[in-house]
């Protein structure tokens, strides 16, 4: 078995691409539209700010196949187990590995032997919220210590660009894992047994939660706030806020790219916004597994056609462009800042900010440091003010075993709200 | 005109026709438009899906559905201007090659008069080279008369999308309802060009936002859809 | 756009113009395989590669799972040649026109549900052909009788096989046909059988293939005719 890069060189030599069409120039009188557009609150499919596209889940027949489509970007994801040795280092654990392939049927300048900047980007992206988090129990794919495990394969195809490919490529990654079922192993001696899916039920890979990124991009000198944003919105947006989220609201990944100068209560906003997203888009995945794990024991064979697609005569006015129960969630939001118009930004320009209640998952050291998650004693010195030895630890209602890390700086002028007065142990 | 027969029809590629057919008796020459060729065997073959169309006295052609642009010489186009080559302008124009632009083919330019035109900008304007196996040439003047005509660098409060290039021609089309009924609605000004590019200049942005959805939508519609959908939509 | 047909072709399910970014695409289901293939064309070539009389064409195939390997690069070169055959190459001088071929789900006969997908993806994009490329597969399947007195085989022809059928299978063969006369373009055959064997499966392909054909007429019929006149 040759390694992979060796395999991917001999490809690369075989297959020297030909073509590349052209990306479609674009234009200035494009950019200042949508910018002048977006200052006005108009999105160009007519949908609200913080409005999703639909969104589409389908499963094929094998397990761990699935098809995400929002609006009309298009991502499958599948997922393969292999028997192989485990890692030197984590000998009791298996493997997961993530593969994403950007082909030129996604968006004409992309090279299928060069993955490029969005490509690794999506990889690691991934990686990070699916396997550093936690996500997927290894350990339970160890067959035997140090010399046999299985190992994940995770191929996320993309299929159609058309902007805010990072969610739903992990829509598809999580949802084809939560599907994915290997199979059944039996250990007699030294005999290592690996039974059909027909002798034995198949097992499902043990998910802990479900991470699934939500972008939010940023426009017009960070005014204007917009949730998944097209490929044209992504052309003349500042930059991208992408938060990877759980539904009980735990942050396994913050990333934010681009020529952005937010405020902490911006930040804050949009993860209580991702938050509410996570979890709406974590029912509708376990719907649709379900849906799907139901038909199949019908014997419904049917095979990967899309879920929904949306009509040829598409109804013109913006009502029509509802996502699954979305409404709900807007005055959701809406009510969760106070003396706060959901779309119109202006609040969070001022950065005023009426909440009072610190979230549970912020710890406060002292007036210009907090962090998220267990850590270590704060090494740097505070302004004198409040000790700087003493470390507050903030009341949780249920406390986090996940590792992570991000420390958030705050302004000063905000108030020091001290929870709890108690030393930490290192 | 026995032709008619034809009309109508729908084909797929590999569909044949005699020249020397019933329907065809009367007439020495066929004009083929496009999505239809001969073979050597002198008989008609369509080469692209759609609506077989005909037109008396001799005019025969296919009705396709297509996305990508066949530079076709006399077609009024919308380009944007990508690079600059000397005396010419690069012009994307959706098509496989990008069509020149000489720099004095605007109206009222002169060496010491350069019309005033960079990167990313927008025009229309008449393609007076074209065919396959040259690089197609665009000019924003009327050859013979040296007028604009409407054509030039297009600028303003407008947007700029894509459609595709059969739902063009049908809105230009002088038998196509939507642009009329739409325009005694609401005033704006709309540029089609033939290469499935179309630019829309509205008085505010949430209502060129709202045609161009519309204008989309009517992709796949008949004239009694159009005005179905135009009459939900202002009563 | 479904067909249900009589014989055993399985479920024929079409959905064009399913991808935004390409010039044509379509999602090709027979029985339970899968392909979803984007065409992009004509549009411009590296000088390198142009060829100053005629279009250059570019497969691209893409599995599900894995590296594309030899297999993979086998049956791009077949798919490129029935291309080449198909497309009125010299209408298009100095360009290239790209297949991507992405399986989505394979449950046997894939080389022929891909070349069908392609066809109907070219005829998306409007790209000018010749015909429309039609494919079938027949596997050959045969029980060997051990009879003392006589050995008698008995023979077993499936058309569109499943995986299951592929791997009972003695030898399998891919036809493709034109369109309009129905003539060969191409065949891909694998597995030892007698030339009345061979011939067996040309003639139940051909049979097939009207079928397909005429699913592909109904599936065009349906997307072109909300036209205006």
């Amino acid at each position: 078995m040759m390694p992979i890069n060796l395999l991917l060189k001999l490809y690369k030599l075989f297959h020297g691409i030909t073509i590349m069409p052209r990306t479609p120039a674009f234009s200035k009188l494009e950019h200042e539209f949508l910018l002048k557009a977006i200052s006005t609150g108009v999105r160009l499919d007519q949908r609200d700010m913080l409005e999703y596209r639909k969104i589409g889940i389908s499963f094929g027949i094998d397990y761990g196949c699935c098809t995400v489509e929002i609006g009309e970007t298009k991502v499958m994801a599948q997922v393969a187990a292999e028997m192989d040795r485990p890692r030197e280092s984590r000998p009791s654990e298996g493997r997961l590995n993530v593969h994403v392939e950007m082909s030129t049927i996604a968006f004409p300048s992309f090279d299928p032997t060069k993955p490029g900047e969005l490509g690794v980007g999506i990889q690691r992206m991934l990686e990070r919220s699916i396997i550093l988090s936690r996500a997927v129990d290894l350990e339970a794919l160890c067959v035997r210590v140090g010399e046999k495990s299985w190992t994940i394969h995770l191929h996320v195809h993309v299929l159609s660009h058309d902007g805010n490919l990072i969610d739903c490529a992990s829509i598809a990654a999580i949802t084809a894992l939560k599907h994915f079922r290997y199979p059944d192993v039996s250990v007699i001696g030294q005999d290592i047994v690996i039974h059909t899916m027909e002798e034995k039920h198949p097992i499902p890979l043990t998910v802990h939660h479900m991470p699934l990124y939500v972008s939010l991009a940023f426009f017009k000198g960070c005014e204007r706030l917009a949730i998944d944003p097209t490929y044209l919105e992504e052309k003349v947006m500042d930059g991208k806020i992408i938060l990877s989220i759980n539904k009980h609201k735990e942050l396994c990944s913050l990333q934010m790219n681009g020529q952005m100068n937010i405020t902490k209560e911006q930040i804050l906003r949009c993860t209580e916004i991702a938050a509410v997203r996570a979890k709406t888009l974590t029912e509708l995945i376990l719907n649709a597994i379900k849906t799907d794990t139901d038909d199949k024991k019908l014997g419904k064979t049917k095979s990967q056609t899309v879920l929904e697609k949306s009509k040829d005569n598409k109804e013109i006015l913006k009502s029509e462009l509802t996502v699954n129960s979305q409404t709900s969630e807007e005055i959701q939001i809406a009510n969760m800042s106070i003396n706060e118009d959901a779309v119109t930004d202006d609040a969070i320009k001022n950065g005023h900010n009426n909440k009072t209640e610190k979230p549970y998952w912020l710890t406060q050291h002292d007036r210009q440091t907090c962090s998220i998650g267990d850590g270590k004693v704060n090494a740097w010195s505070g302004d004198g003010a409040e000790s700087s030895l003493g470390i507050f630890k903030a009341l949780r209602a249920d406390t986090q075993p996940e590792e992570k890390s991000e420390d958030e700086n705050e302004d000063s002028e905000e108030e020091v709200v001290i929870l709890d007065d108690s030393a930490l142990e290192t | 005109m026995t032709g008619n027969l034809l009309d109508g029809k729908i084909v797929v590629p590999g569909d044949v026709f005699s020249a020397a057919d019933e329907n065809f008796k009367l007439v020495n020459k066929i004009k083929l438009g496009p999505g239809l060729t001969t073979n050597q065997a002198q008989k008609i073959i369509v080469c692209k899906s759609g609506t077989l169309r005909y037109k008396s006295p001799d005019t025969l052609w296919v009705d396709c559905h297509q996305q990508r642009y066949i530079p076709s010489k006399g077609e009024n186009v919308i380009g944007v201007i990508t690079s600059r080559q000397g005396d010419f302008y690069k012009v994307d124009i959706g098509a496989s090659d990008q069509a020149v632009l000489n720099c004095m083919s605007f109206e009222g330019a002169s060496k010491r008069n350069r019309p005033n035109v960079s990167n990313g900008d927008v025009v229309f304007g008449q393609l007076i080279v074209a065919n396959k196996d040259v690089e197609p040439e665009l000019s924003c003047i009327d050859p013979s008369s040296g007028k604009a005509n409407g054509m030039g660098i297009l600028s303003g409060d407008g947007i700029l999308f894509t459609i595709s290039l059969n739902l063009g021609r049908k809105l230009l089309s002088p038998d196509c309802v939507l642009l009329p009924e739409l325009g005694s609605h609401v005033s704006f000004e709309i540029i089609i060009g033939l290469n499935g590019k179309v630019a829309l200049f509205c008085k505010s942005a949430q209502q060129s936002v709202c045609i161009m959805n519309l204008i989309k939508a009517t992709e796949y519609m008949s004239n009694t859809d159009i005005m179905k959908a135009l009459n939900k939509q202002f009563f | 756009m479904d067909l249900n047909s009589s014989l055993p072709l399985g479920n024929l399910q079409c959905e064009q113009k399913v991808l935004k970014n390409t010039d044509g695409s379509a999602m090709y289901t027979a029985g339970e395989t899968n392909v979803l293939v984007g065409v992009y064309g004509p549009a411009d070539c590296k000088e390198s590669k142009q060829d100053v009389k005629q279009a250059v064409v570019e497969v691209n195939f893409r599995p599900k799972i894995g590296i594309p390997g030899v297999a993979e690069k086998y049956m791009e070169k077949f798919v490129c040649k029935i291309c080449e055959s198909v497309i009125l190459r010299s209408f298009h001088p100095r360009t290239a026109f790209s297949v991507i071929v992405q399986v989505m789900q394979d449950q046997g006969s894939l080389l022929s549900c891909a070349i069908n997908a392609v066809s109907m993806a070219l005829q998306d994009a409007g790209i000018s052909m010749r015909c429309m490329p039609v494919a079938v597969t027949v596997a050959l399947q045969k029980k060997e009788k051990e009879d003392n007195e006589m050995k008698d085989d008995s023979k077993k022809f499936v058309i569109s096989p499943s995986t299951k059928d592929e791997e009972e299978s003695v030898a399998i063969a891919t036809f493709v046909f034109d369109s309009a006369q129905y003539d060969s373009i191409s065949a891909y055959a694998c597995g030892p059988m007698t030339s009345d064997e061979y011939r067996e499966c040309l003639r139940l392909a051909k049979e097939a293939s009207k079928h397909i054909v005429r699913f592909f007429r109904d599936s065009v019929s349906r997307k072109v005719s909300t036209d205006i006149r």
